[in-house]
């Protein structure tokens, strides 16, 4: 079975769902159709077929879940049943998450250049390095106290 | 999938920025635009490491129900599952290019598709456990670790977790080749044995030195090939022949010699053709280990359905 | 500290719980051989990864409780494992059962998985130590291989037009062998009344019919009502286990004293 599913640039799409027709390249279908804004693609749905899932372990209860990579299982139970042995074997691991990967959505690569600052942010890092010794030489670093940690 | 299906020639301008961006470092990532012929190499390339895991499993697993120590039994079935496990890894990242994981089973199943040489051939005694362990995992681990830096991202990322879990089969293979080579005489003539064996299938495993090609050009210019076959032979042998000699034991090729002024190995030429015929599938456990993976997949044939059928009845669970 | 039979001082029931303890260690070794065949031969790679992981967890907890006896008779655990006659095993005949088709498989991880955190629960509750202790952090792998297995199950057994079929056969033939798991010998009534284990082996066996019926009924299933088949305890095993032995102790016997 040849997959002929080809994506708005017409370049084959990752292999798609064996049981849902893809969308015909061009489709205006909103939930599965990428996303063009001026500067060209900036979304995507990330691609895969029907029972793929991304996994997510979180190494420690105080840590955030991170995306440890996929695996092919027809449900959610099964895919944590199979996430567990599959992506920590070795890693520590106190909670799972899974979800579908055809539920995710990306920023296009297209998009890297909007997450590049054009102008200079340094507002958001308190000023400059000089500045900032000189407001925690003041009397706010003078009443600091251990137990405010 | 042995020659690239005729496609739509590739927008050159694309194709010129393409190959722009890999030369200058960039790594390209999952659902960004390929060339076909760039698309194709990758996918070959992957699949056949795919493939090659989940046959490789096969000579080493027929040590596991023999394995002579718990601790031994216990570590071989790590071993072998972390061989199954990198065939998962590879499949998903094939899948990114556009095969579905089901296709390319089928293939490997169906004799259709191509994995490494050395797994075409018997693993006969607990020794050959050892040298598969030490030299075969070794040889894959110089092409694996170089290709690190490949240009496709999800390929080198999955690259660096294979590397990570075949150094403690390196490891675990050099505690079981220490045990034989300093225990009894038996055990010692079972590793030289089994070493003699797998030397030439080792050295073919790298392929013929490269010929110079506008396609190896091409291949090195996209990162899909990040050394020649013979770099990464010369490096695998400087760093385990040494290791045979520490142990006294023998290196089967009497022509291998260390050549000073050229800082590399002079080999016994192999002959070519046995890697040509094994790797088109006329190794002498080609056939046999391909028919047990078609008795299994045919066994599983029901299984599989049942999964598609829940599969299907649960599509819509939590869709938003 | 010390071993958990150099600890117990009547000589009648060290000797009745290094029976209990090699039984565990027999049955785990033999359930851990046979789930490790399926290293490659899974039906899914992600289901070989992890039936490879249980397989290798049943062999970690032989080596726990087979430590107990080596440690205590100065003996090589290897030797244990691997250098007795088949009479001198004490493992249940469900566990040497050759593998056979995936649903087999699945519904003996589903029996033996229920039958054995009962077990390890009542080793916990023993006081015996080490052993107490150790049952107890073991039942945290057990509770994922019967996560498996269930999960396993209700995907086959509810699944499409084969499934119920051929789990149902699947049940039926483990089933007179789950049995045999409860197998009784002296060793059980002594423990008992030592108020070392605080159930008897016919309570023991009710409490896991209770358990696995929701999990078997649930799938559609139908309990069967064939009685026991035994012999497993008593080291009495059927032809698989000779075949199974041979080949797991092939290497091991070429050379005892060898280091491997």
């Amino acid at each position: 079975m040849t997959h002929d599913n080809r994506g708005h640039d017409g370049q084959p799409r990752e292999s798609g769902d064996v049981t849902r027709p893809q969308p015909a390249a061009g489709a205006a279908s909103a939930e599965t159709a990428a996303r063009h804004d001026a500067g060209g693609l900036w979304e995507h749905p990330l691609g895969a077929a029907r029972d793929v899932w991304a996994v997510f372990v979180q190494g420690r209860r105080r840590d955030t879940h991170v995306y440890a990579g996929d695996v092919h299982a027809p449900d959610a139970e099964m895919a944590l049943v199979l996430a567990k042995e599959n992506y920590t074997r070795r890693d520590p691991c106190v909670s799972l998450w899974v979800v579908r990967a055809d539920q995710i959505h990306a920023t296009a690569q297209d998009a890297a250049e909007m997450f590049v600052p054009a102008t200079d942010k340094s507002y958001r890092f308190g000023g400059s390095y000089r500045q900032q010794r000189k407001a925690f030489q003041s009397s706010y670093q003078a009443a600091y106290r251990e137990e405010d940690q | 999938m042995s020659a690239m299906p005729p496609v739509l020639p590739d927008d050159p301008e694309m194709g010129r920025r393409f190959t722009e961006r890999v030369q200058s470092g960039e790594q390209i990532e999952a659902g960004e635009w390929l060339p076909a012929e760039y698309r194709f190499e990758a996918l070959r390339l992957i699949t056949m490491h795919a493939n090659s895991e989940i046959m490789g499993a096969l000579p080493e697993r027929e040590w596991i129900p023999r394995a002579p120590s718990l601790a031994r039994k216990m570590a071989l079935t790590a071993k072998v599952q972390d061989e199954v496990g990198h065939g998962m890894l590879l499949y998903r990242v094939a899948e990114t290019l556009g095969r579905s994981r089901d296709e390319m089973i089928a293939d490997l199943v169906a004799g259709r598709a191509r994995f490494h040489n050395v797994f075409h051939y018997p693993a006969e005694t607990w020794a050959d456990v050892a040298i598969i362990q030490v030299f075969v995992d070794g040889a894959a681990m110089q092409t694996q670790g170089a290709l690190r830096s490949c240009s496709y991202a999800p390929y080198s990322r999955v690259l660096k977790r294979i590397c990570y879990e075949e150094d403690f089969h390196i490891q675990l293979g050099l505690d079981v080749w220490r045990s034989l080579a300093e225990g009894t005489p038996r055990q010692r003539a079972m590793l030289q044995d089994a070493l003699r064996r797998w030397w030439t299938p080792i050295i073919h495993f790298f392929g013929m030195p490269d010929r110079v090609s506008p396609h190896t050009e091409k291949m090195l210019a996209w990162r899909i090939k990040v050394k020649s076959n013979e770099e990464l032979r010369q490096q695998f042998l400087r760093r385990f022949v040494p290791v045979i000699l520490e142990y006294g034991l023998e290196v089967p090729d009497p022509g291998l010699r260390w050549q000073e002024d050229e800082q590399r190995y002079v080999y016994t030429e192999p002959d070519w053709e046995e890697l040509k015929r094994v790797g088109r599938g006329g190794g002498p456990k080609s056939a046999e280990r391909l028919a047990l993976r078609q008795r299994f997949h045919e066994q599983h044939a029901w299984v599989r359905e049942a999964v598609n059928r829940w599969l299907q009845d649960h599509a819509q669970d939590a869709v938003a | 500290m010390p071993g958990v039979l150099t600890a117990i001082a009547d000589p009648t029931l060290r000797a009745a719980f290094r029976e209990v303890l090699l039984r565990v260690a027999d049955d785990e070794l033999v359930i851990g051989h046979r789930h490790s065949e399926w290293t490659g031969f899974g039906p899914d790679i992600e289901s070989d990864v992890a039936m490879s992981s249980i397989a290798q967890e049943e062999l970690g907890h032989a080596r726990v409780f087979y430590e107990q006896i080596a440690d205590d008779e100065g003996l090589d655990i290897d030797r244990l494992a691997f250098g007795r006659t088949p009479g001198e095993y004490r493992h249940a005949a469900l566990l040497e059962r050759e593998n056979g088709g995936w649903e087999f498989s699945i519904v003996r991880l589903v029996l033996y998985e229920a039958f054995e955190t009962g077990r390890l629960r009542l080793l916990a509750a023993s006081g015996q130590q080490p052993i107490a202790g150790l049952a107890e952090t073991l039942t945290r792998e057990e509770r994922y291989h019967l996560l498996f297995a269930e999960t396993w199950l209700t995907r086959l057994a509810r699944g499409a037009a084969e499934g119920p079929g051929r789990v149902q056969r699947a049940l039926d033939a483990a089933w007179p062998d789950a049995l045999g798991l409860f197998e009784t010998t002296p060793a059980d009534a002594l423990l008992v009344a030592q108020g070392v284990i605080a159930s008897t082996p016919s309570a023991q066996r009710a409490a896991w019919e209770a358990a696995v019926r929701p999990s078997l009924e649930g799938c559609g299933l139908r309990l069967p009502s064939s009685g026991p088949r035994e012999g497993g305890r008593r080291g009495v095993h059927t032809p698989a286990f000779d075949g199974l032995l041979d080949q797991m102790t092939e290497v091991w016997r070429s050379d005892p004293e060898a280091r491997w």
